[in-house]
């Protein structure tokens, strides 16, 4: 276990190295932090001089590596922008999406889990069939229409929830309902189908004829042995939740990592764009890691190797 | 599992219902306002920013030597009570006296000699300093009276200290919190002398101002003020139509109808200092538009009063140069463009390119993502009547970071769309650069009849004599017709009808006269 796990994080490690090398030279590609942080009249003058003072005009490999030596001691640059640090920029936003995320999470699961056992225990029933339906067609709309569709239903008409924003249990029902919905059909077919190829197995015919409720047969037994690719299907959707929001941020205006991305990479603010990517993606090795290490207790016979 | 699952449904069904009986929170207080903008402000230093958000912020937290008279759209003594040119190089003011910061620092001269130098500073890479550059030191005669001293003629520098600002213009910081503080600090907790001074600010979620009591002004009739961040017009819409916010910005123009036809709020909106996007021909690069008259006949082509009507359904105002007629040196009698597809073709034809031919497809680069009100609808537009020429136009639409270095690269475009405006400048000099004048980055037109007269007029302090030379730089300009037929679009604000405002001025949000109806 000890050399396995000193291997995969070693792996980790050169993982974020590569995304980091990757988004460094990616945002750089067109577009130019400087003449997007002076007012549109500024002067070649001025301009160049800033970029001189910034260092971008400093060859690539240089500008990287004046990158990698200050994020090894923790410092990943100065926003322009924001006029502070850019790990603090982000770290700030953090909880946010952290929010976010979980709770989407958590109300997934809770449609998911449900409508795929139930689909798998009445596989090929009318209940089955509409239930997969209506899964799909939450993974259909697109969030965007959704979003807006409730605030105007459930905000403007009916007067139930706040429209926008981030504070209370209240305030985080639709952005994380309009998540959920996308979310869903993936877990639920999953769970479906892994579900339906265990019911048939020997051992849970074995444990139904024993005496068991089958209840506990499928819930203790069946869902066991299915859980393995839904749980890798969770880490990688949480993954999806921490950085691939941004629509549904803007539309309920919270304040999470997705927009705070798309706003640097409009103002080309390499320190925030790297931040962020660097950040959701050393949450998303880290939650891998995590389901790996999980495998094996749901599973004792996965031999990590 | 099942268990848990039931508890969680449970749950969220009680606190759903518990909140169905709380009524949506209108805010029935008089004496708060929640203003929703578009977008939030990264810093709230004035001088660290060339976004309207951080703007927003600080045209309600900062002053500089003088005001903006919103009605003749001169100047009004601010925290200079007089001032004068001693010569053409020279500038004194006469500062107000008992004027506090809002952390009770006293304001004098030693605020605005520190103001004006931190801009200055090539250290401090301010956005500011490119338009400030002229302004060679700043002396101290005594602690109520400054003298600017520039180092050529620069008849434009009270511009520079006219509030409500934008990039370029110098609100007054006060020089010991920034000092000891340090910037950091300050760029997240502001202090100005403005009628509203910072109460908090939830980074990427809101700004909440409070009044300052002892504005020397006096204090604003509306307590406290919340800028919130709500980026979707939707939802901005919504939060209008629910109460959450009392006034919001950019409403888009599909949404006016809605807005007005509810009875809790309406619409506000104003052409003032409106931004002019308009379409600049590529003089420079030869070939078919070097040729005025070509030029000339793609200018017959559009016909703008359409465009205001239809595309902009009424959001905007025809222009004959992309001025505001309220600036400074704007010439009134520059004629409106009237179309005509006729005798656009017989122009065509007089310069050699009888139905366009000889004429090569021409590139056309403009922003998406909203930077000009219905600008891509207007870009369609204007290709399509170009057609109808017989000239063919390639659209080449580009992200507003990739546009913006694209409009900068002279020779590799035939047709961009620009704006400039919004930043409460109500002198021409400034613009007509930018626009024109073959030493602006910007500029398609190398014109030396232009540039002089223009340099010209931007060195004479006498303001009638620059007058003249600014209406003469204007006709020569339409003549060249090396801009489109231009308009000034509107900024489009909704507000509830139980608060007392109006949009002053363009993209301005300016809170010092807002109140709630009792």
């Amino acid at each position: 276990m000890q050399t396995w796990l000193v291997r995969r994080i070693g792996y980790s490690l050169v993982t974020l190295l590569a995304i980091s090398m990757i988004v460094f030279s990616l945002v750089r590609l067109t577009g130019d932090p400087v003449l997007l942080f002076l007012p549109q009249d500024a002067s070649a003058a001025e301009i160049e001089r800033l970029r001189e003072q910034l260092g971008f005009n400093d060859p690539f490999v240089v500008q990287y590596g004046r990158f990698l030596r200050s994020a090894l001691a923790g410092d990943f640059g100065f926003s322009l922008k924001h006029q502070e640090p850019a790990m603090r920029v982000v770290l700030a936003r953090l909880p946010a999406t952290l929010e976010l995320a979980t709770a989407s999470m958590v109300l997934t699961l809770a449609l998911a889990l449900p409508a795929g056992i139930l689909s798998a225990l009445k596989r090929n029933s009318w209940l089955d069939r509409l239930i997969m339906a209506g899964v799909v067609f939450g993974q259909s709309m697109p969030s965007y229409w959704i979003g807006i569709m409730l605030i105007l239903l459930v905000s403007v008409q009916w007067q139930l929830l706040p429209p926008f924003g981030r504070g209370t249990l209240v305030h985080i029902v639709m952005p994380s309902v309009t998540l959920a919905l996308f979310f869903t059909a993936r877990i639920a077919r999953l769970t479906r189908s892994g579900l339906i190829n265990v019911l048939k197995t020997d051992y849970v015919r074995t444990a139904h004829a024993k005496g068991l409720p089958y209840a506990i047969v499928v819930l203790k037994h069946a869902l066991r042995n299915a859980a393995l690719p839904i749980v890798t299907i969770i880490g990688i959707e949480f993954g999806t939740l921490l950085g691939g929001t941004v629509i549904t941020e803007t539309v309920f205006a919270w304040p999470g990592l997705g927009r705070l991305a798309v706003d640097a990479i409009s103002a080309r603010d390499y320190p925030v764009v790297q931040t962020v990517v660097l950040l959701i993606s050393g949450i998303f090795v880290s939650i891998n890691l995590v389901i790996d290490i999980l495998y094996r207790w749901i599973d004792p016979r996965v031999e990590l190797t | 599992m099942r268990r848990r699952l039931a508890r969680t449904l449970v749950i969220t069904a009680v606190a759903i219902g518990l909140l169905a009986l709380e009524v949506m929170p209108v805010d029935a207080q008089s004496g708060r306002l929640v203003i929703g903008v578009a977008a939030g402000p990264e810093t709230l230093d004035p001088h660290m920013s060339a976004s309207l958000p951080t703007w927003n912020v600080a045209r309600n937290v900062f002053e500089s030597l003088l005001a903006r008279d919103l009605k003749t759209f001169g100047y009004k003594p601010g925290l200079a009570e007089s001032h004068r040119v001693i010569d053409d190089t020279t500038w004194e003011f006469k500062l107000r006296r008992g004027v506090r910061f809002h952390n009770g620092e006293e304001f004098n001269a030693e605020a605005v000699k520190f103001s004006i130098e931190r801009v200055l500073n090539p250290e401090q890479k301010s956005p500011s300093r490119g338009q400030n550059v002229l302004i060679d030191r700043v002396d101290v005669v005594d602690p109520y009276t400054i003298r600017i001293v520039t180092k050529k003629p620069m008849p434009m520098l009270l511009e520079r200290f006219t509030a409500p600002g934008y990039t370029g213009t110098i609100p007054i910081v006060p020089p010991k919190y920034v000092k000891e503080k340090g910037d950091q600090y300050f760029a997240a907790n502001p202090v100005g002398t403005g009628p509203f001074r910072m109460v908090r600010w939830d980074k990427a979620e809101s700004v909440e101002l409070e009044a300052n009591p002892s504005y020397w002004g006096g204090a604003p009739r509306i307590k406290t003020v919340v800028l919130k961040t709500i980026p979707e017009p939707a939802t901005r819409v919504s939060a209008l139509l629910t109460g959450e916010a009392d006034i919001i910005s950019h409403v888009p123009p599909d949404s006016v109808g809605g807005i007005k036809k509810d009875g809790r709020a309406r619409i506000s909106e104003t052409d003032v200092d409106g931004i002019p996007p308009h379409v600049q021909i590529n003089a420079m690069k030869g070939g078919p538009l070097a040729d005025v008259r070509v030029r000339q006949a793609l200018g017959l082509a559009i016909d703008m009063d359409l465009v205001v009507k239809r595309l902009l359904r009424g959001h905007g105002v025809q222009r004959p140069l992309p001025l505001d007629p309220r600036a400074f040196g704007y010439n009134p009698n520059l004629p409106l463009h009237k179309p005509g597809l006729d005798r656009a073709r017989k122009l065509l034809a007089d310069a050699g390119h009888p139905n366009g031919q000889g004429i090569p497809e021409l590139v056309f680069i403009f922003p998406t993502g909203g930077r000009y009100l219905m600008g891509e609808a207007v870009a369609e537009y204007v290709a399509q009547q170009f057609s109808r020429l017989g000239v063919r136009v390639k659209l080449s639409p580009g992200e507003y970071g990739a546009w913006l270095v694209q409009m900068r690269d002279k020779k590799s475009y035939d047709l961009g769309m620009i704006g400039w405006g919004g930043g409460g400048r109500f002198e021409v000099g400034d613009t007509m650069f930018f626009q024109l004048h073959s030493g602006s980055p910007f500029s398609w037109l190398n014109s030396s009849e232009f540039d002089q007269a223009l340099d010209r007029a931007r060195e004479t302090m006498d303001r009638d004599t620059r007058k003249q030379l600014y209406w003469k730089a204007q006709e020569i300009a339409y003549n060249l017709a090396a801009l489109m037929p231009a308009h000034q679009t509107n900024s489009v604000y909704g507000v509830r009808s139980d608060v007392v405002w109006e949009a002053p001025l363009g993209e301005m949000i300016l809170l010092y006269e807002a109140a709630k109806k009792q």
